[in-house]
């Protein structure tokens, strides 16, 4: 047995706070999502921006948002807006993974990239959801709709990627203080 | 050292915790689409949950879409009142009308004693959710269920048909937009009476198949359902015809489904799918043959049957 486990510092700084008032926020996120799909502008396209909110926290700030939370986020979401009809779920967590594993040191890369990353990963999110509706419905997607959602999201990411980053620094300077 | 070796068991672990995560969320598509008591009472107790922050999140975008619509009302007050009064008139026209023909229904039915099939009583709803995305559309009602608010229940509005009841919790039902994909109504072109299917493609039109041959749909008939299957009440107006084109018959909803605020689910004493026993379905089947007997797949041996 390893007793050296008993002999080594106590770890006092948890980000479990930390990660349930992300969680929160971010469910809170994707209600407000739903919420602006009654507007006529967005009638059945609202822009991704809970995903574009986990693709910038996965890249930057890991810490604050375990996949554990984009899972229990997403399914309630997904229960509540669709009662479990699409793969949301697991669209984006698949996406997540494939962005954490294949895009290494964010910080060192330029923006364009970043914004490029961020294409792909709602590409293979909306294609795994695609599929899986074609398979299961059998019926094609209206295209229309979710390529003015894909097109939207695209232009809004620079703008939730500064706001995001913004917020991260406050935290992270008032944690420094 | 060691530390490199609880680095690696880490990373493992995240590992593990990526595949488990990645395998359950695929599960859950499958666990979604069966139509079990438990996951159906899960779903439904969580939107119960979950719908009251709902309501209170989108309270503020709601305001915003009312003063939005006020302030466009506002813009176009002349124009809007010039509008509503010619609407006024022809709807006057229409109302005598609609008098008259009642009038005259009412004495044809009386005199071919014909059989009233009103036995449907509206309760008022809330819709409190937006009409969904590009993978699935459907509505959370804030309703009163011990109305005796069921599934397969009609959801009409002014306008015409909503949908229909899919989910029923204690304060909250779950409605099934007729542009669904999963949405299939029964129906009838209205001057010529063809019977057909509106296939919703969760876009904003629905697709009318199943027509016989012989019928000829014209751009702008009205689309009503026919009640076949008894589930939705007969007559009432699901769309017109917009487009013919390669025998693709299009309809579009009498309804703007964007817009559902407030709607009337029409409830019924007797429900078809309420009160039918699942536990019934066993005495519809006879247990297969005993494997012994062999004669599952063999036919009838008529040597036996003289014996």
């Amino acid at each position: 047995m390893n007793y050296q486990v008993y002999f080594q510092k106590a770890s006092l700084k948890s980000y479990r706070s930390l990660q349930v008032i992300v969680g929160f926020s971010l469910f809170g996120m994707l209600l407000l999502e739903g919420a602006i799909a009654t507007l006529d502008v967005f009638a059945y396209a609202t822009p991704f921006l809970t995903f574009a909110i986990f693709y910038v926290l996965t890249l930057f700030y890991p810490v604050a948002l375990p996949l554990f939370s984009v899972f229990t986020v997403t399914l309630l979401n997904d229960i509540f807006f669709t009662s479990l009809q699409n793969s949301q779920t697991f669209a984006i967590l698949l996406s997540l993974i494939i962005v954490k594993r294949v895009i290494n040191f964010p910080e060192q890369r330029d923006f364009l990239e970043i914004w490029q990353g961020f294409a792909v990963a709602m590409l293979i999110m909306v294609i795994v959801q695609a599929v899986t509706f074609l398979l299961w419905e059998w019926s094609w997607l209206n295209l229309q709709g979710l390529l003015f959602q894909l097109g939207i999201t695209l232009l809004l990411y620079p703008f939730i990627h500064v706001v995001i980053t913004r917020i991260a620094l406050i935290f992270v300077e008032s944690a420094e203080r | 050292m060691a530390r490199r070796g609880s680095g690696a068991k880490g990373s493992s672990s995240k590992l593990s915790l990526q595949v488990i995560l990645l395998l359950v969320s695929f599960l859950l598509i499958f666990v979604g689409k069966v139509d079990l008591y438990t996951v159906r009472a899960t779903k439904t107790t969580i939107s119960e949950v979950v719908a009251p922050i709902y309501d209170i999140i989108a309270a503020p975008v709601r305001a915003f879409d009312t003063m939005a619509s006020g302030m466009r009302t506002l813009a176009s007050f002349r124009a809007e009142n010039v509008r509503l009064r010619a609407e006024n008139e022809r709807l006057k026209r229409w109302q005598r009308r609609a008098e008259i023909l009642e009038s005259e229904n009412r004495q044809l039915k009386t005199a071919l004693g014909a059989v009233s099939t009103t036995d449907l009583s509206p309760v008022t709803a809330r819709a409190i959710s937006a009409p969904g995305g590009s993978f699935a559309h459907s509505l959370l009602l804030d309703i009163d269920t011990t109305d005796g608010v069921a599934r397969g229940n009609a959801v009409v509005n002014a306008n015409g048909l909503v949908g229909y009841v899919i989910e029923v919790g204690r304060k909250y039902a779950r409605l099934l937009l007729i542009t669904d994909v999963n949405s299939k109504i029964p129906v009838l072109l209205s001057s010529s009476s063809w019977p057909g299917l509106a296939l919703g493609q969760n876009s904003k039109v629905l697709r009318l198949d199943f027509l016989p041959l012989e019928a000829i749909p014209k751009i702008g008939e009205l689309v009503l359902t026919s009640g076949h299957g008894g589930i939705l009440p007969p007559g009432i107006p699901l769309g017109r015809v917009i487009s013919i084109e390669d025998g693709t018959v299009l309809i579009e909803p009498s309804v703007a489904l964007e817009q559902v605020s407030f709607v009337s689910v029409l409830t019924r004493e007797e429900n078809a799918l309420v009160d039918f026993n699942y536990d019934d379905l066993e005495s519809f089947f006879a247990p297969l043959p005993a494997e012994a007997e062999g004669r599952l797949l063999e036919g009838v041996n008529a040597a036996e049957l003289l014996k």
